[in-house]
């Protein structure tokens, strides 16, 4: 056993042939506190990780998404009409699927009316904040509370499935779509209209859109608006935490529908979402290196910091010793004890 | 430079062996970080060797380029006479002339078994020319044959084969069935192939190249023809055998050269392999579709080799050909068009990805964690080693260790 002294690779001094100085302790105490402050961010940027972004193509059979709207148009719900078709040559009677309520018509405070919403790309810790699953409240009538108010305007909320292909999702006014033989009169139609929320996916009502609280105007019956959205399926995952949503890029356009053209074939009053569904999907998750390779590089800076210190504090002794003379070194100084033994 | 000048800058003094003292337990944690630091230069060896594909995205560049098709389908309730596949983009042509190699046709029994493999072209069929020189056979008013007695012999309008006819008959828009009481098709024996076949199933297996531009292929079952209103088929002989449907195996779709071993792992070249649709209700009048984005996408490996290939996402969708609402969804309303097929629906994506296989790790990068692992471990070989003989002493005295 005693065989194993020989692979000691850390062999001890005795402390009496170990000198030690007031001012190498300072500078000990020092060092463990900066020690103390580089092991503290290290964990945290350990614990906090990096945020990773991948793109790939899904591989999973898509099938069916939906769209969660909620927006108030300038036009009496009775004279609306709302439907989606794609290149499926499916047609979606959505005005089933949502809630229409009458309503004044008005801007809720914070919409941006005739702008557009300031540009950012929510992080994954506020998505993940924010990804609080919803669903729409069941429809309310307001006529009750009238009181001489005119009811102009019409609340449609609610989520409506589509096939996940390249369409269209019309809000119209009533003679314009298939099948319908009601027909608008013109003054009832306005299209100035307030976007709440627009979302693809599961419905989580906190992550902002780029179509959230944007609002149009506008006096003119026989206006068109269009907005078109490239949708991108998107994952955030953070600590065995997954959210599935959908991100989307915006494109508008608005037009005038001529008189002559007006109620024939040709554009009609109305606001058009175009939607297509991108191929690429994007992962934005949390990583961070495994804890063993984290403590290995932990340790080798915190001893590369010491290394350096005691190495500086060597270099420093030396200059000071070489410059100012023996009595400014750090390291070896008189203890002020008398030197009164037996054999002085 | 003197030696005592070189003395005085020695960084890494040394003590003297006199004064030194090794310890038992200090053997013992030397041993321990040796073996732990080996462990470590191992998984940092480990880690040089790990192949690693790393995605880039660029736009796609390339000009020129066929787009690879590869497909193997089965049709389990589809004799292979009457299945027909066309290839048509949005230049509206007809994509027949691309195809690089022979497709196979194999017909299968009711149980799925091989009944015998033939190979074939799209748009061409056997033409089975009658032995009488003279011969000049009718067409049964699809073509006008009238004036023939006015014209020299080789400027008659003649139908020869069974195939002529069926094809006049397309030119006139009729419905063909499937040749009974056609002299030409009786003489030939079709009549009686088509009825003994009808109950078999088909798998279509084969290569073509198309155009990169949005198309869809598709399979129909008869003969295809165009109009004024578009592309249509043949399905008379279809419509008169309600067992019939276009229920599919796809047992491999693929755009691109095909990829070997690893490189699959994680990507989507071939996301519909597999893919069973035998829906529990009747299917004879329905339309099955698939449309398909396709994103280019390069695979580079770390010999140099690249593989051009791409991947693609699909959305799935069927219904009825003759339209109205959804049995599940009644607030779906399916259009009133075409006809049964399955239709593989294309579009190329602008971007392409890029997969480069490369080492996890560069070789200054293993040298750079091979000196933090030594270190490392040094240092707490230190730490631990000062530990445990302060330890020793305080409790034991000095002689214990």
């Amino acid at each position: 056993m005693s065989g194993l002294r020989t692979f000691d690779a850390f062999p001890k001094t005795d402390a009496q042939h170990v000198k030690k100085s007031s001012k190498g302790g300072v500078s000990s105490i020092l060092t463990y506190l900066f020690l103390a402050f580089i092991a503290w961010s290290e964990f945290g940027s350990f614990f906090g990780g990096y945020v990773d972004h991948q793109y790939g193509v899904s591989s999973d059979m898509r099938e069916t998404a939906q769209i969660n709207m909620d927006l108030f148009v300038h036009t009496p719900c009775k004279w609306l009409s709302v439907f989606a078709n794609d290149i499926t040559g499916d047609r979606k009677l959505v005005q089933n699927e949502l809630s229409f309520e009458d309503l004044p018509f008005y801007i809720p405070y914070g919409t941006n009316v005739d702008g557009r919403n300031e540009i950012r790309t929510p992080g994954l810790d506020e998505v993940l904040a924010k990804a609080i699953p919803a669903q729409f409240r069941e429809k309310l009538d307001f006529s009750a509370l009238a009181d001489d108010q005119e009811f102009d305007g019409c609340h449609i909320f609610g989520s409506i499935p589509i096939n996940m292909v390249r369409g269209d999702l019309h809000i119209t006014v009533r003679g314009f779509s298939l099948a319908d033989f009601q027909r608008t009169p013109q003054e009832a139609i306005n299209f100035s209209h307030v976007f709440n929320e627009l979302s693809f996916g599961d419905f989580y009502p906190y992550i902002d859109n780029p179509l959230d609280k944007t609002g149009r105007l506008t006096s003119e019956a026989a206006k068109s608006y269009r907005y078109h959205t490239s949708v991108v399926p998107t994952t955030f995952r953070k600590l065995g935490a997954e959210v599935h949503t959908f991100q989307y890029s915006l494109g508008e356009t608005e037009s005038t529908v001529s008189g002559s053209q007006f109620g024939r074939r040709g554009p009609i009053p109305g606001i058009v979402l175009s939607y297509n569904f991108e191929a690429l999907s994007i992962t934005v998750s949390d990583e961070r290196i495994s804890f063993w390779q984290f403590i290995v590089r932990l340790i080798a800076i915190l001893s590369f910091i010491v290394y350096i210190v005691s190495w500086a504090f060597r270099l420093t002794d030396k200059l000071l010793v070489v410059v100012l003379g023996p009595k400014w070194s750090l390291r070896y100084q008189s203890d002020n004890r008398q030197n009164t033994g037996i054999l002085i | 430079m003197k030696k005592s000048t070189l003395l005085s800058i020695d960084a890494f003094a040394k003590t003297e062996e006199d004064v030194r003292i090794r310890t038992r337990t200090g053997g013992l944690i030397t041993l321990s970080c040796v073996l732990v630091t080996f462990m470590l230069l191992f998984s940092e060896w480990r880690q040089l060797h790990k192949v690693v594909s790393r995605p880039e995205l660029v736009v796609d560049r390339d000009r020129h380029l066929k787009l690879d098709l590869n497909m193997d389908v089965t049709f389990p309730h589809m004799p292979c006479y009457l299945l027909n596949m066309d290839i048509l983009d949005s230049s509206g042509e007809l994509q027949l002339d691309l195809l690089e190699s022979g497709w196979s046709k194999t017909r299968l029994d009711s149980s799925g078994q091989s009944l015998g493999t033939e190979n074939f072209k799209i748009g061409q069929q056997d033409r089975v020319e009658p032995t009488d020189e003279n011969y000049c056979g009718p067409c049964y008013g699809a073509k006008d044959q009238s004036q023939n007695e006015q014209k020299p012999k080789e400027e008659w309008i003649c139908c020869q084969t069974c195939e002529d006819v069926r094809t006049a008959y397309m030119d006139a828009q009729w419905a063909f069935f499937d040749g009974k009481d056609i002299e030409q098709c009786e003489r030939e024996g079709y009549v009686e192939k088509v009825n003994k076949h009808i109950n078999e199933g088909c798998r279509i297996k084969g290569k073509a190249k198309l155009n990169r531009i949005e198309g869809n292929l598709h399979f129909a079952p008869g003969k295809a023809y165009r109009n004024a209103q578009g592309h249509f088929h043949d399905i008379s002989l279809y419509e008169k055998n309600s067992n019939l449907n276009l229920n599919h195996i796809v047992h491999h779709l693929s755009f691109g050269q095909q990829l070997e071993g690893d490189a699959t792992e994680s990507v989507s070249t071939a996301p519909l392999d597999g893919k069973i649709v035998s829906p529990d209700f009747d299917t004879h009048y329905h339309q099955f579709s698939y449309f398909v984005k396709i994103v280019p996408t390069r695979f580079e490996y770390l010999d140099g080799a690249k593989t051009e290939t791409t991947q693609f996402s699909t959305t799935y969708h069927s219904r009825p050909v003759r339209g109205g609402r959804d049995s599940d969804h009644p607030n779906t309303v399916h259009s009133r068009k075409g006809f049964p097929s399955l239709y593989v629906f294309f579009e190329m994506s602008p971007l392409k990805v890029i997969n480069k296989q490369q080492h996890a790790q560069t070789w200054s990068g293993f040298l750079l964690n091979c000196i933090t692992s030594i270190g490392g471990i040094l240092a707490v070989g230190t730490v631990l080693d000062k530990i445990t003989y302060k330890a020793q002493r305080s409790l034991w005295g000095k002689k214990s260790t």
